[in-house]
């Protein structure tokens, strides 16, 4: 087989077995109430919480635009923590990792492939939650007005961004112990509050706001906002021209990439160094 | 090293390989050297055995040549590639089999994860389902080919696992005890497949560790005795089986006196080492080699003067665990030992 056959098949049959172990046909319960219950409550929580304690109901602009980021964070909490997920369960539960690591498929085909279920997963989560919003909640905007080009080109963006802090996330995994790895969770707890997903970056202290305009999630979020609901939610981030803010977004994302991918090596290295690849418990 | 030279490269060779652990932080002491400098060169077409007992250092020195783990100093290749640097290379050429080990994606049915490893390992279909079809009746599961196998058996997927290990034709196949834990007739027939698999095409590597004699024996064109990370001793079991010759093995079982079922009788110019228990009958076996010098009747008024009453006697050709009690100074199942 050629190269390009060789990784295709590689990448079909890890998305294969992700979704052979994700969605358990057999027990399509759980898999319902995983795929939409869990997010849906989720975001009407949000919706309540602004309506009665920041009263910015009368502003439902501002709150459209924090319920569709919240919407979007789905990629961020399905697909970036179930990598780190992916290697715990490879690991502990199945005891395979060791024959998967020492196979030639790479662990970022891997990886990659495995996730594709959870892209799948967090894409009906976003309809479902924003379908809702637009019938219950009345969580509206213009479709003409939509600039698909740049919608489309962010998200793609966004999206590199998940998937490579997801090899970091997943490096971790490699070395932490089971209990450690809520952290992954943390993540993309930490990111929530950091880039602007359900409140203003404008609200952080100064310093912290740094720190979020190097990360590219903020840009998504915002970017997304932008081109799909026509405004962002920051007023720091809304003194980009378009053209800046995809800019922004891309080089963070590039940056972002390669810091991820260099940790995750830098992580990788350790893990076989200590041993950690093939130990069904850590600790 | 250009590639030409790789096509002739040993499927295995390590140089100075060493491996230290350090001393776990909440209970410190020493650190631990599971290999303490192993030079061992593996030729293709060889199915080359690690006999050592438990911590000799076997599953060590696997795992640093199939890439799972560093080691800390000297060298390992396979197929000529480095196992630090390369490991990329030598993944493409290897897989690995351990054995006692039940672990599997349970929801997925037996003939479509030996599928799935062998698409990772970039084998075309129209091979790799037929090989997957062949390998299931190697291993006896043809009927559990659409089991899934959270419903297979310990032993079951023991055996799924051992199929996996070839699903990839690999150049040199690691398999760390592969017949852990089976039952005797299944481990018979995989051996027999293991032979006939390396005989089958030029160039294909087996290196394996075991605990049964017997495996060893009737497997390996070449040996290595391991103990506590060292290589001691490595040919042929037939040559090694040479090395003992000359003498009489005998195994004598003695009485043993109640709380002091462990200490060995003292015996001059003679190795001795305790065989299997007899619980039933109060006794236990006791083994060594005769050396031609000395008679049979001078040991047993030796061991009657230490109190050690003889039940019975029996002498035998040289085996490969009398080599080892030779080497490594213990039986196999044995801790001790007496000069
Ligand atoms: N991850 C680890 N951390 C600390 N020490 C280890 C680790 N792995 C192995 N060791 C130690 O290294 C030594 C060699 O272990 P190894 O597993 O290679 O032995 P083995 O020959 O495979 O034994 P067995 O026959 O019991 O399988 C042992 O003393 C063991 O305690
Ligand atoms: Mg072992």
């Amino acid at each position: 087989m050629s190269r390009p056959a060789v990784l295709a098949a590689r990448l079909r049959t890890a998305a294969w077995l992700g979704w052979q172990i994700e969605a358990n046909w057999a027990d399509p319960f759980t898999f319902i109430v995983y795929s939409a219950v869990r997010p849906l409550a989720t975001a009407l929580i949000l919706a309540v919480m602004y309506r009665a304690v920041a009263g910015i109901a009368s502003s439902g602009q501002a709150f459209l635009g924090f319920y569709v980021a919240n919407a979007f964070h789905e990629y961020v909490i399905r697909v970036l923590v179930g990598m780190g997920w992916v290697i715990v369960e490879e690991r502990e539960e199945f005891e395979t990792l060791k024959f998967v690591y020492t196979s030639p498929i790479g662990m970022f085909t891997y990886l990659w492939g495995r996730s594709s279920v959870k892209f799948v997963q967090a894409s009906l989560s976003l309809l479902l939650i924003l379908t809702t919003g637009w019938l219950i909640l009345g969580l509206r905007w213009d479709w003409g007005a939509v600039r698909w080009l740049p919608l489309l080109l962010s998200f793609v963006l966004g999206l590199i961004a998940i998937v490579y802090f997801g090899f970091f996330v997943a490096g971790w995994a490699l070395v932490l112990p089971r209990a450690a790895i809520s952290v992954n969770e943390g993540v993309a707890a930490a990111l929530t509050l950091l880039c602007g997903v359900i409140f203003p970056i404008d609200l952080l202290p100064r310093a912290v706001q740094v720190v979020a305009m190097l990360l590219p999630f903020t840009w998504w979020y915002e970017a997304l906002r932008r081109f799909l609901i026509g405004h962002g939610a920051s007023a720091r981030l809304s003194s980009f021209s378009d053209g800046a803010l995809l800019a922004a977004l891309a080089v963070s994302t590039a940056l972002f990439s390669c810091v991820s991918v260099w940790g995750y090596g830098v992580l990788e290295r350790r893990a076989r160094q200590n041993g950690k690849l093939d130990q069904a418990r850590l600790f | 090293m250009p590639d030409h030279d790789r096509d002739h490269a040993p499927a295995v060779e390590t140089r100075a390989l060493r491996r230290t652990f350090a001393a776990p932080r909440n209970r410190p002491g020493a650190a631990v050297e599971a290999l303490a400098g192993v030079d061992v060169r593996i030729e293709r077409g060889e199915i080359f055995g690690l006999l050592g007992p438990n911590g000799a250092g076997k599953t060590t020195f696997i795992k640093i040549l199939t890439t799972l783990l560093f080691p800390t100093s000297g060298e390992g290749r396979v197929a000529g590639h480095d196992v630090v640097r390369a490991a990329g290379e030598v993944r493409r050429r290897i897989s690995l089999i351990s054995g006692g080990e039940s672990s599997g994606y349970g929801s997925l049915m037996v003939r479509e994860c030996l599928w799935m490893y062998s698409q990772f390992y970039g084998i075309p279909a129209a091979i790799a389902w037929p090989r997957v079809d062949e390998l299931l009746a190697v291993v006896g599961m043809t009927e559990q080919a659409h089991t899934r196998i959270n419903r297979l058996s310990t032993g079951q997927r023991q055996r799924m696992n051992f199929a996996r290990g070839f699903v990839s034709d690999p150049e040199v196949l690691f398999m760390d005890e592969p017949t852990l834990g089976m039952d005797v007739n299944a481990a018979r027939a995989l051996r027999g497949y293991v032979a006939r698999w390396v005989r089958a095409k030029a160039g294909r590597t087996v290196l394996l560790t075991t605990h049964y004699m017997a495996e060893a024996d009737e497997l390996c064109d070449r040996l290595a005795i391991i103990d506590r990370g060292r290589v001691l001793a490595c040919d042929s079991p037939a040559a090694l089986r040479r090395q003992v010759q000359g003498g009489q093995h005998v195994e004598l079982e003695v009485s043993v006196r109640e709380g002091d079922g462990t200490g060995l009788p003292s015996l001059d110019g003679i190795t001795a080492a305790w065989g299997a228990p007899h619980p039933e009958r109060g006794t236990r076996t006791l083994k060594f080699r005769l050396p031609p010098e000395c008679p049979l009747v001078d040991v047993l008024r030796q061991l009657e003067a230490q109190g050690v009453r003889v039940q019975g006697v029996a002498t035998r050709e040289a085996s490969l665990e009398d080599v080892f009690i030779a080497v490594v100074g213990r039986g196999l199942e044995d801790t001790e030992v007496v000069k």
